[in-house]
């Protein structure tokens, strides 16, 4: 048998790719051919007992079964049981995965932003700054001089500095 | 006696003609019981399974489709057969198996006799393969059956049916080199 396809087939997991490395290779090869079927003669004896040929009729019993059973041919129940509804186990597995990993990600994405402050950060209000009032300054004196007004403003306070005009500074 | 025979046969067996039936018996018993011995591996098991594959192909006559071959029906029929004496073997081994850890202690004195019939009991061999191996294998030598039908009587894809018959060949060929007896044949 070549050793590469021989290689190749214990190492697919597939039975679809198996059947098909079969298709290609082990069924055309001559070399394979020759030696998948080797000593057919001898296999097919294992599979043909001797006792089958001197094996007595089965009829006997199966006509007294018949008998005993008072039924002519007729559908009591399938001889063959009807194919079951099975869930494809995989699929449904690997959707229910997708699902959680999906929503997983969805949920870290699309979750609402802005981070949770920590340690001193935390005492603070984190409520927007917009909707505290802001201050405004229109104009400002300093000892009969125009000045500037440089305003910080956090969430919860407002500080103000004044300094004269020729200081450079943005006016807010 | 051919499918058009077979066909005709069935025929005289709806129409209420019951003796019809044994020339569908004595035609396939052969085959039948092959199959079975080499899925069970046992003669007792094997023509148990074949009466219940008779019988239960008789009674349910009227749903065979007769633009299919019967031999195939009767094989699907023959292969589920086993599959529910195996089941039911595995079960009473179970059971067998508690009752003898119960009563080992009062049978200590006691030999049990080997089985009657040693030569009826399926090669170490073939025991290396699965059932659906087994059967796979049985239908390609002994019939002459291609994967394709293969895959009709174990209810399977014909690539899974290649692959059993693959491996049933591999598996074999393996322990006829390493048995020094069939070397020689």
């Amino acid at each position: 048998m070549c050793k590469i396809y021989k290689i190749l087939y214990a190492a697919i997991p597939l039975k679809k790719w198996k059947s098909a490395l079969i298709r290609r290779h082990f069924e055309r090869c001559p070399r394979c051919a020759e030696e998948f079927n080797y000593k057919d003669h001898v296999v097919r004896a294992f599979f043909k007992p001797e006792w089958i040929q001197g094996a007595s009729s089965v009829w006997p019993q199966v006509r007294a079964q018949i008998i005993l059973r008072k039924n002519e041919p007729e559908a009591l129940r399938p001889a063959i049981s009807p194919p079951r509804l099975r869930l494809p186990i995989r699929a449904l597995a690997a959707a229910i995965s997708a699902f959680f990993i999906l929503g997983t990600i969805g949920f870290f994405l699309l979750r609402p932003h802005g981070r949770k402050l920590s340690g001193p950060e935390s005492s603070l209000s984190t409520k927007p700054a917009a909707a505290v009032p802001r201050v405004q300054v229109i104009s400002v004196e300093l000892g009969g001089k125009r000045a500037k007004a440089y305003i910080y403003q956090t969430p919860t306070a407002s500080f103000i500095w004044i300094a004269p005009s020729q200081e450079t500074g943005g006016l807010r | 006696m051919g499918p058009t025979d077979d066909g005709q046969t069935i025929a005289r067996c709806l129409a209420g003609d019951r003796e019809a039936f044994e020339m569908i018996v004595n035609k396939y018993q052969s085959g039948v019981l092959t199959l079975a011995w080499s899925v069970l591996g046992n003669r007792a098991e094997a023509e148990d399974a074949a009466q219940e594959a008779f019988i239960r192909a008789y009674v349910n006559l009227q749903n065979f489709d007769r633009a299919k071959d019967f031999k195939n029906w009767l094989y699907a029929i023959v292969h589920k057969r086993c599959l529910d004496r195996i089941r039911k073997l595995k079960t009473e081994k179970k059971y067998r198996s508690r009752m003898a850890e119960a009563a080992a202690p009062v049978m200590s004195g006691f030999k049990t006799e080997p089985g009657a019939d040693e030569s009826a009991v399926l090669s170490p061999l073939l025991k290396k393969l699965t059932v659906k191996e087994r059967l796979a294998a049985s239908l390609s030598m002994n019939e002459g059956y291609t994967a394709a039908e293969i895959a009709g009587i174990l209810h399977c894809a014909e690539s899974t049916a290649r692959v059993h018959l693959f491996n049933a060949k591999r598996k074999l060929r393996k322990g006829l080199e390493r048995n020094p007896h069939v070397q020689n044949l």
